[in-house]
């Protein structure tokens, strides 16, 4: 007995500081193996099933939305893939999930991690004549990608997470990445991803909301199946991030760029894309 | 047993300089007006004094928290307000107090009850006389050093005290000379500084009805100030239809200005041969984390309605009979902010007074929308020129009021179309049901911080 207390005490001190440590400065901790691998190795065929899926539809939604540039900003000599993000931003954690699904199909993550985004952005949006208990979207549960790993031949990729979940400066976008936003006249939005500052997207794909009380597992766990509503959302606005991102990648790898799901999505989004000039910045 | 002795010797010489302290401010309140603080200042005080890290500094801080007041003298309108008391008590019954902080404290708790009881003056009688009756019984055991029991009887004096406010304010805000009514919405009509916001006039759908006859439905927010606003002018309206009963004082929440002072329905009744009145207060005004304790729920038919007039789920929301629906209030609430229940509902006697103008021209728009919706009846209402006169208007009342149909921001990212972003704003709320924050999204990271006063700027004339 007194043994078994010993180690009980001797645990505890190890593990406390451990957990402490593992926490990252943007309030995410690291994601378990389970989660990674099924964000990362979404069955190509669930995602050809699921096409563009019930994603919101950039080109006419007012929540979010695609802007074409003129951009061909690299990084290590690939197209470059930028993303402005919150850590306390659930608009931000929607996306997260679809971005890592769809840059799981050009390279591989490692280190990827979780993140609850709290309840800041009820502080900074406040109103307590909206009936809708969910307007502010508290505690979604997204993945960050600040201390995470990301290869790929294909890409490079570029996270900078502006805020942490109390919303503190963190990090800063460098002169490159500020450029890349810019040709998407993305500046001084979240969340904002520029692919390669020819395709630049704002906004949530979807609405945060599909997210309510569902953990980080149960989230990863739907994506496999085409007929989960999270699944249709998520995957679908990842079949249009992929499919953007091939656009600036030249169609490779051809497995995945000539893959129905990212066609239907293109189909779907990008080549209805009015051939206008894009709006001023 | 030698504790026992001393606790009692300490209490009775705490009850001395406890009730010296609250006698000493009485009479200083009376020679010198100001020299006592004011009850949440008092709290503060006490609060300073009381050992860091005390239960009694934890008390005073709840006790003085902003949540919980109106202004320094008044405390939230029951049952938020009894939390100044239940947390005061708590703060006497920590022995590491002074005496000097406890006097504070049973002050302050005084003042509330009766200050409370002076703005009763023309409330129920006999509530009155039985919150007068209780304040005595306080004094008695504040002066037997029962400190606790005596901050529970001055919570009830205020208590009462309030419920007699209410049924003073109710009792004139119910029964407004048609004179001065009359007057005053002539004013609001003429005037644009005003920006009164109509209704949207709906034609050709099935009437909304109960009880069979025309239903005037409500969702709201206690701690919503445009919905604090609106209950004004609602009740000044449906009075001169049917009869309330049992409405109780409120206020909206002040981290969200311009607080004001209002009712609330929850819990009230309605009667009356012409209208179904159906008020739902969805939140009350009690912060959580985040957002705010849940009241009433929506039926599902009533959250259907609200949807589809109102995808943003922005309150007040009033359907009329289905013929008239309103998402905002008719005039900013800062036309009645900073003043207390008596001073809105005195003021109604008066029809120069710009509060009772406001409250004036929001009942006149509703008692237009309902005499339109009821056929004309009563005559005796829906015939007076003034009522004719606004039934004209309802069309070209195009102000924007006290509306803020979604937090301020740039509105979203660059639309791909060329169409204006307020244009694919109006399209999208009309199509979409996604949320009105939903806004906030993409907007900038300066501006997604929301000034709750460029808010209301925002919002206001």
């Amino acid at each position: 007995m007194g043994r078994f207390a010993v180690v009980l005490v001797a645990s505890l001190f190890v593990m406390v500081p451990a957990a402490q440590a593992a926490q990252r400065s943007d309030g995410s901790v690291p994601a378990p193996a389970q989660v990674s691998s099924l964000v990362t190795s979404v069955p190509a065929s669930t995602l050809n099933q699921v096409g563009a899926g019930d994603s919101r539809n950039p080109v006419t939604n007012h929540y979010f939305g695609i802007v074409k540039g003129d951009g061909h900003f690299t990084s290590d000599g690939k197209p470059q893939i930028v993303s402005a993000e919150l850590a306390w931003c659930p608009h931000c954690a929607a996306n997260s999930w679809a971005l890592a699904v769809a840059l799981s199909r050009f390279g591989t993550f490692s280190r990827l991690g979780e993140i609850n985004t709290g309840t800041y952005f009820c502080k900074t949006a406040e109103d307590p004549c909206n009936l809708n208990p969910l307007y502010c979207f508290p505690y979604t549960h997204g993945l960050s990608f600040m201390g995470s790993g990301y290869r790929s031949p294909y890409v490079s990729f570029a996270a900078v997470e502006l805020q942490d979940v109390n919303g503190h400066n963190l990090q800063k976008l460098n002169r490159h990445e500020r450029r890349s936003l810019a040709a998407v006249h993305l500046q001084g939005v979240t969340p904002a991803i520029s692919i390669g500052g020819a395709w630049g997207f704002a906004g949530s794909g979807y609405d945060p909301g599909t997210l309510a009380h569902m953990t980080w597992s149960q989230i990863a766990g739907s994506l496999a199946n085409p007929h989960n509503r999270i699944a249709r959302q998520v995957d679908g606005l990842a079949n249009l991030f992929t499919a953007a991102i091939c656009r600036v990648t030249k169609g490779r790898p051809g497995s995945v760029c000539s893959s129905r799901g990212v066609q239907a999505a293109a189909d779907a989004v990008l080549r209805k894309y009015p051939n206008r000039p894009p709006p001023p910045p | 047993m030698i504790a026992v002795v001393r606790s009692a010797r300490r209490r009775g010489a705490l009850a001395v300089a406890v009730f010296a302290v609250v006698l000493l401010g009485l009479v200083t309140a009376g020679a010198a007006a100001g020299a006592v603080p004011a009850p949440r200042d008092a709290f503060r005080q006490a609060q300073a004094s009381a050992p860091a890290g005390s239960a009694a500094a934890g008390a005073l801080s709840r006790a003085a928290a902003r949540d919980l007041w109106i202004n320094s003298r008044e405390a939230d309108a029951p049952p938020y307000g009894r939390n100044v008391f239940t947390a005061s008590k708590q703060a006497v019954g920590d022995p590491g107090l002074s005496a000097t902080a406890t006097g504070l404290i049973i002050t302050a708790d005084r003042a509330l009850a009766a200050d409370a009881l002076a703005q009763a003056h023309g409330g129920g009688a006999a509530m009155l006389a039985s919150a007068r009756s209780v304040l005595s019984a306080a004094d008695r055991q504040a002066r037997a050093g029962n400190l606790s029991a005596a901050i529970d009887l001055y919570a009830k004096a205020w208590q009462l005290a309030d419920g007699a406010i209410a049924r003073r304010v109710a009792g004139e805000v119910t029964h407004v000379p048609s004179a001065t009514l009359a007057a005053a919405a002539e004013h609001a009509l003429a005037v644009t500084r005003f920006g009164m916001s109509g209704p949207r006039i709906v034609q050709g759908l099935t009437p909304l009805t109960s009880g069979g006859k025309p239903e005037v439905f409500y969702a709201g927010s206690e701690a919503c100030p445009f919905c604090g606003v609106q209950r004004w002018g609602m009740i000044v309206a449906l009075s001169q239809f049917g009869t309330f009963s049992n409405l109780h004082l409120m206020q909206s929440v002040p981290t969200t200005p311009p607080q004001v002072t209002t009712f609330t329905f929850f819990g009230s009744s309605y009667h009356s041969p012409y209208v179904s009145f159906v008020p739902v207060e969805v939140w009350s005004n009690v912060p959580a984390n985040p957002g705010l304790v849940p009241l009433q729920t929506l039926t599902h038919p009533e959250a259907v309605l609200v949807h589809r007039f109102d995808p943003p789920v922005e309150t007040p929301f009033i359907d009329i009979g289905n013929r008239f629906i309103t998402d905002s209030a008719t005039v900013t609430p800062r036309l009645i902010t900073h003043r207390s229940w008596t001073q809105l509902a005195g003021g109604l006697t008066d029809p120069s007074n710009v509060s009772t103008q406001a409250i004036a021209g929001e009942a006149e728009v509703m008692t237009a929308e309902v005499c339109e919706a009821t056929g004309g009846n009563p005559a005796s209402v829906c015939a007076s020129t003034v009522v004719q006169q606004y039934e004209a208007a309802l069309p070209t009342l195009t102000g924007k009021g006290g509306s803020c149909p979604a937090p301020p921001g740039p509105g979203g990212p660059p639309p791909a179309s060329d169409a204006p972003a307020s244009d694919a704003a109006a399209s999208d709320a009309a199509a979409s049901d996604a949320p009105a924050s939903d806004a906030a999204a993409s907007a900038p990271q300066q501006s997604a911080r929301v000034d709750p006063v460029a808010t209301a700027a925002h919002c206001g004339v």
